[in-house]
């Protein structure tokens, strides 16, 4: 019987151990955009503000947008 | 076993599960709606490489709050996702693109489509020429995502929802509003995205043009489909953004470390509109809206 409790009383720490040492492993990262290669293409007008420079794209979007 | 042992053990078999077990998003929604909405865009995410900047400019333009994720003793501090809140609703969440696997520049606004079938839907994006980046892929709480591209190759993400789609409500000012395929070939997309999510498609009298399309669900306008007005802009999905008023957002952008890459214009059926993009380069548009009667 003392066996069975000590080894019982292992196992929950270990259990506890584990999901103590996986809540510091940051595993909650999405890395789910790991893979994506595709730019948006904005970042080919400057690569947004990190040039100062202010570049215009050519283009309208009256037409586009909600209309309900 | 000496505790040093016990916890060495625990640590090998944490990293070493590590990251390939299931991240621990929350539910996009605070409380369960049960509901099914395919083909409605859901949420937002921010893939960016200036964190920090992109969270103070969307602070200070719109009033946006970000708060940190996780459930454990530190992952809160660790985990690479910022939920992103509006007057106390989610509406999206922010990616620091430095910390995933891969080196492009991605750094962009992501869409993510409410599907009831995501097997299913990453079946027709590959059958269709598209791209499956990241096949359905379980998010604990959140439901399944994958990460695709249609077939000219504009990014989107489906998402299974474990707990139902946010409701429709009425956007309010700075927050988004509406969502709208930029695309080379109209025809193309609008028979792909019907496939992929069972839409209709509708049309709008537009003056000096000849009609906007968009794609509705159940009656429900869902997204617009507009040839791609901007020049040499490669296909992809653009989000719009509620405010009051354009040109005094236009005039904090470059200060904030944005830029304006359309200025302010008239919109062809009233309002106006605006282009601009956060410090990351991420592109999106301002536009003044008024709810129906």
């Amino acid at each position: 019987m003392g066996v069975v409790m000590s080894t019982l009383v292992r196992g929950i720490k270990l259990l506890l151990i584990i999901g103590l040492s996986m809540s510091l492993t940051g595993c909650d990262d999405p890395q789910v955009y790991g893979s994506v290669g595709v730019s948006s293409g904005y970042g080919g007008y400057g690569g947004g503000g990190r040039y100062n420079s202010s570049p215009r794209m050519r283009g309208s979007v009256s037409v586009g947008g909600r209309i309900f | 076993m000496p505790k040093l042992n016990y916890l060495l053990i625990c640590l090998l078999v944490a990293f070493g599960a590590g990251c390939t077990t299931m991240p621990n998003l929350p539910s996009v929604t605070e409380t369960p709606t049960n509901t099914s909405l395919p083909g409605k865009i859901i949420w937002h995410e921010l893939l960016t490489d200036t964190p920090a900047a992109s969270e103070a400019f969307y602070t200070e333009l719109f009033g946006w709050e970000f708060e940190s994720v996780g459930f454990g003793f530190a992952s809160a501090a660790t985990a690479n996702y910022r939920l992103i809140r509006h007057d106390g609703r989610l509406i999206g969440g922010m990616i620091d693109q430095s910390r995933l696997d891969t080196d492009e520049d991605i750094s962009q606004w992501v869409v993510l489509m409410a599907t009831d079938d995501i097997e299913r839907a990453v079946g027709v994006v590959a059958a269709d020429g598209g791209t499956v980046f990241t096949p359905p892929t379980a998010l604990a709480n959140r439901g399944r995502i994958a990460v695709v591209a249609d077939p000219q190759g504009a990014l989107f993400a489906l998402l299974e929802t474990k707990d139902g789609d946010p409701l429709d409500y009425e956007p309010e000012l700075n927050d988004f509003l509406w969502h709208e395929l930029w695309t080379d070939d109209g025809a193309g997309a609008i028979a792909f995205y019907r496939r992929l999510a069972g839409y209709d498609l509708e049309e709008k009298a537009v003056p000096d043009d000849e009609a906007y399309q968009f794609l509705s669900k159940d009656g429900v306008p869902r997204a617009g489909i507009l040839l791609n007005p901007i020049e040499d802009l490669p296909p992809l999905w653009s989000t719009y953004v509620r405010v009051e008023d354009p040109a005094a957002i236009t005039a904090r952008v470059e200060a904030l470390g944005g830029q304006v890459l359309l200025p302010v214009q008239d919109r062809a059926l009233g309002g106006q509109v605006a282009l601009i993009a956060g410090p990351s380069g991420a592109g999106f548009v301002i536009q003044t809206w008024q709810p129906q009667d």
